[in-house]
């Protein structure tokens, strides 16, 4: 802030005041109407704005801004947060040196003890505490995580205890599977079983499977255990935990929406258009292309112009750089290097250079603004994040402020030589068919879309600046062109614009990528098709005829046996006086009969017949199944 | 240790192969009787009749390269229709034996069950002995010798249930189910195709018997671990505790896991074995072994619910690893 002003200064400085009647003088008052809009509620609103930044309260600090009191009350409540009063700072006072060296012991020996951890356990002093810290190692409770577990087998590993370390690997998978409600730990269950169970989560097979044959090789063949491989193992089983973190934390990195020219927030753009509309211009916008069938009076593009003739489809539009190469000025709003860099070429209107200077560039080549346009103001605060990209504009303001020296962009550009200024010689230069082309007209290149934000047009400074920068451009109220060569406009859907800007992209392409994953692993088929197992449980009466049958076979011994068995069976069946009854009566037999039946069975030695007694029970078991 | 089993489990997985061009469907059951015969084992293969039994077993004899017959068991057959007798040769003028079709390499006894206990029990010797007693003489049979048994499950009339003795001479029951629909549906295109997909002369020889005996020996030399080897006997302890068995399974049995164990580890061309080779055939070697209480049996129980009961209660050796400690 301490150099830009300076600079605007020096810009500004030395423009005659204009004396002529037909001057379009700006008009603060209209300008600052656009504010007053419903759409604009971030200047009304009590709340804090959305977007808040310092750089939008460093704005709303200035004295002379007072047309969106929201954005500068939103700015308050942030301020005693950001800068606490200096008087109520609690402070150490003698305390504060004796403090700072205790933190750094502190720190140091903690970096030290972690040093030491690396390099394995110490040795055991004593026997005994060797024995202890062996109990302790060999404890996992039952309810650590299995990432725990995992990070005490590297351990073991790192102790050169590999059989602990691949015991642990055993208790973090099994624990990892019943957390994922796969299987529940079952000491019965061999490796195999588990794999069988892992069919569908062929990502937990896969690491399931080699600690199986080490395992296996380790406790029941020749015992030794491959190091590598477990090593390998377990970045494997780590990779598995890390596996859904990384799922989750890039599902909610997305990036937010860069600024459009249909958003009202803070850092849209939308006031720039309307408030050109306020001026009396016809402003229409377009997405990608601009129309090519009318001319304008001015472009006004928010695009990335570094590009070549091959990548116009992915920055700027063809079209813009047919205008461009046409003659037609035009304003580039991107987010470039340097402040506001112009390329001062010849205007296809035939109005005269005015001996003015913007931005360090010469009276004699101002790339044809209208010199009524130029504001007689020392200061023009405006906001850019610059400090660090005018790092070598500042070396050479010396001779800006010396004012002696002519400089065009290209000027400055051929005398500065580094990797910034070659880049701005080369801004509107590409290439077409092995032919170097440079745009043959003035171009106005806005370092940073920002700079015409609604939030920094808040200030009227700023948006005397914009507006009338854009009205030397285009000095007699006629048409306007915008092109959102990166963005989409506002077609009316609801909710579109939140959508757009909400991060939940990454999170769609991977539910979408993981859905595709499911029925690539659902479509497989996974070893060899079998049958379906057949049930081996038989009906009851099945089994009694069965009996039957073998008892039958066997002679009188067998066929007393048969009914002692079938009545111990049916006993708990009919116990219930109504349930034998009804079923009684269902077959046909007298309840008595049935009653003697059963008691015949317990008859020592037998004195009823007992084929008759079978052939009653027999019926019983059918048809009391 | 030291030995190299991939040799082993090429030419294991090259027998199976080369069965199931024949055999179409149920490769798991050509898996077992091949561990079976590897193991030194006899099966007996439990099935409804049409499922390809008789298939299998001559496409095995074939496709191993042994001497194969068949016996067809019926009510009438006697002993000596199986081992052989002794016949007074008048040239001779003394008793000549004359070999009963058991001194083969691979016999087929086909519904072993519908003859006779006295016939059946003509082939314990065989089966355990590898040899045959007659008249006070004992001849020993062509090396390999396995007997592959079958029996129809559904017709009671005019069978004789094996005797426990010799079920127990059985490595494995299997049970073979009806094919699949689309193993059936590959066998009847192949049929239309005229391509005879049940001719056992496509099968080609893959081993020769002297083959099958190394293979056998070299199954034999697989490392068991102390720990699988208390695994089995835990199995087979527990199948006897069960208060629903009335008779447990045989040490016999145990040796039997082991024996399956130690093949099946060796047709995956493993020096060592692990308690998946053990638990895979378990229910095959146990279920036929098991005698469970009439109670059990009238309730529904079957040996086979014995064995899987047994196998889910009973911990692998390794798991411990695994099992967090409380403090």
């Amino acid at each position: 802030m301490t150099i830009l002003p300076a600079l605007m200064s020096l810009c500004f400085l030395g423009a005659p005041p204009v004396q002529n009647e037909d001057i379009l003088y700006f008009d603060g008052d209209a300008a600052a109407s656009v504010f007053e809009d419903e759409a604009y509620a971030f200047c009304r609103s009590d709340h804090r704005p959305r977007y808040v930044t310092l750089r939008t309260c460093a704005l709303a600090s200035l004295p002379s801004h007072g047309d969106c009191p929201g954005l500068a009350s939103a700015c308050d409540e942030l301020t005693p947060a950001k800068e606490p009063d200096q008087a109520t700072t609690w402070s150490l006072g003698a305390w504060a040196e004796p403090l700072r060296w205790l933190v750094l012991v502190v720190l140091l020996l903690l970096l030290a003890n972690q040093l030491r951890r690396l390099r394995g356990p110490p040795q055991a002093k004593s026997q005994t505490e060797s024995v202890v810290r062996q109990l302790r190692r060999s404890v996992i409770l039952p309810n650590t995580p299995a990432r725990a577990i995992f990070e005490e087998a590297e351990n073991a590993l790192r102790g050169d205890d590999p059989p602990r370390a691949l015991a642990l690997v055993q208790q973090g998978l099994q624990r990892y599977i019943q957390d994922q409600k796969i299987l529940a730990f079952d000491p019965a269950l061999t490796h195999r079983d588990y794999l069988r169970h892992l069919r569908r989560r062929p990502e937990l097979a896969a690491v399931y499977r080699p600690f199986a044959v080490m395992a296996n090789r380790m406790r029941f063949g020749d015992g030794a255990v491959d190091r590598n491989g477990l090593v390998e193992l377990l970045a494997r089983c780590r990779s598995l935990m890390l596996g859904w973190v990384m799922l989750f934390s890039v599902a909610c990195s997305g990036e937010p929406r860069p600024p459009s020219f249909d958003s009202h927030e803070p850092n849209g753009l939308s006031a720039l258009i309307d408030m050109l509309r306020a001026w009396g211009y016809e402003v229409e916008l377009f997405v990608g292309e601009v129309d090519p069938d009318t001319d304008y009076d001015l472009l006004i593009a928010r695009t990335v112009p570094f590009v070549n003739y091959d990548e116009l489809g992915g920055s700027l539009s063809y079209s813009v750089y047919e205008r461009a190469l046409e003659g037609w000025p035009m304003v580039i709003l991107d987010d470039a290097e340097a402040l506001v860099q112009v390329v001062d070429g010849p205007s296809r209107r035939s109005t005269p250079a005015a001996p003015s200077t913007l931005y360090g560039l010469s009276r004699t080549s101002s790339c044809g603004v209208d010199p009524r346009f130029f504001l007689e103001q020392e200061e023009v605060s405006l906001e850019v994040p610059f400090m660090e990209e005018l790092g070598w504009l500042e070396s050479e303001l010396p001779r800006i402020e010396d004012s002696t020296i002519e400089m065009t962009t290209h000027a400055l550009a051929s005398r500065i030589e580094n990797e910034e200024t070659r880049s701005i010689a080369n801004l509107y230069t590409f290439r077409f068919e092995d032919t170097d082309y440079v745009v043959d007209t003035c171009v106005v290149h806005f370092a940073s879309s920002a700079l015409a934000s609604n939030e920094a047009l808040t200030r009227p400074e700023n948006r005397a600046f914009v507006l009338s920068l854009m009205a030397g451009l285009a000095p007699n109220r006629g048409r306007i062109a915008v092109v959102d060569a990166l963005g989409l406009a506002n077609d009316g859907e609801p909710n579109r614009a939140q959508l757009q800007s909400s991060p939940a992209l990454p999170v769609l392409l991977q539910l979408g990528l993981c859905l595709l994953l499911w029925y690539w692993a659902r479509g497989m088929s996974f070893g060899v098709l079998r049958d379906p197992t057949q049930s081996e449980e038989r009906p009851f009466v099945e089994h009694a005829e069965a009996l039957g049958g073998h008892y039958a076979a066997s002679g009188s011994a067998g066929i007393h046996h048969l009914v002692r068995t079938l009545a111990q069976a049916l006993g708990p069946r009919v116990l219930d006086p109504r349930r034998a009854q009804a079923l009684a009566k269902e077959l046909g037999v007298s309840h008595d009969l049935m009653a003697q039946s059963l008691a015949a069975t317990r008859e020592e030695p037998f004195n009823t017949d007992p084929m008759e007694v079978a052939k009653v029970l027999s019926r019983l078991i059918h048809e009391g199944r | 240790m030291g030995e190299d089993f991939s040799e082993f489990a090429e030419r294991f997985a090259s027998v199976e192969a080369e069965v199931q061009r024949v055999f179409l469907g149920h490769e798991d059951v050509v898996h077992g009787v091949l561990v079976a015969i590897l193991a030194r084992g006899h099966v007996l293969l439990e099935g409804v009749p049409g499922v390809g039994k008789t298939l299998l077993v001559r496409a095995l004899g074939r496709t191993l390269g042994c001497s194969h017959r068949r016996i067809q068991f019926t009510p009438d057959l006697m002993p000596s229709d199986v081992t052989g007798s002794s016949i007074y040769s008048e040239r001779r003028g003394d008793f000549e034996f004359r070999k009963g079709p058991i001194f083969t390499q691979l016999l087929l006894a086909d519904e072993v069950n519908r003859a006779p206990a006295k016939t059946q029990s003509s082939m314990l010797e065989a089966m355990q002995e590898r040899a045959v007693t007659n008249d006070g003489e004992t001849r020993v049979l062509p090396e390999p010798f396995f007997v592959l048994a079958t029996q129809n499950p559904i017709e009671s009339a005019g069978t004789y249930p094996l005797p426990e003795a010799q079920l127990d001479r059985f490595l494995f029951k299997i049970t073979i189910t009806h094919p699949s629909r689309s193993v059936e549906t590959k066998l009847l295109r192949s049929l239309r195709d005229g391509l005879a997909p049940m001719d056992v002369s496509r099968a080609r020889p893959v081993v020769t018997s002297v083959d099958v005996s190394s293979l056998q020996d070299l199954a034999e030399k697989v490392h068991v671990d102390d720990r699988l080897v208390d695994y089995v006997v835990e199995l087979v302890a527990k199948t006897r505790e069960s208060p629903l068995v009335q008779v447990g399974a045989s040490p016999r049995a145990a040796i039997g896991l082991l024996r399956t164990a130690q093949v099946e580890a060796a047709a995956e061309g493993r020096e060592y074995a692990i308690p998946d080779d053990v638990k895979q055939n378990a229910a095959w070697v146990l279920g036929h072994r098991i005698i469970l209480q009439p109670d059990a049996e009238i309730e529904g129980t079957t040996a086979l619910d014995v064995v899987r009961n047994v196998l889910e209660s009973t911990p692998v050796p390794g798991a411990e690893a695994a099992e967090a400690q409380p403090e």
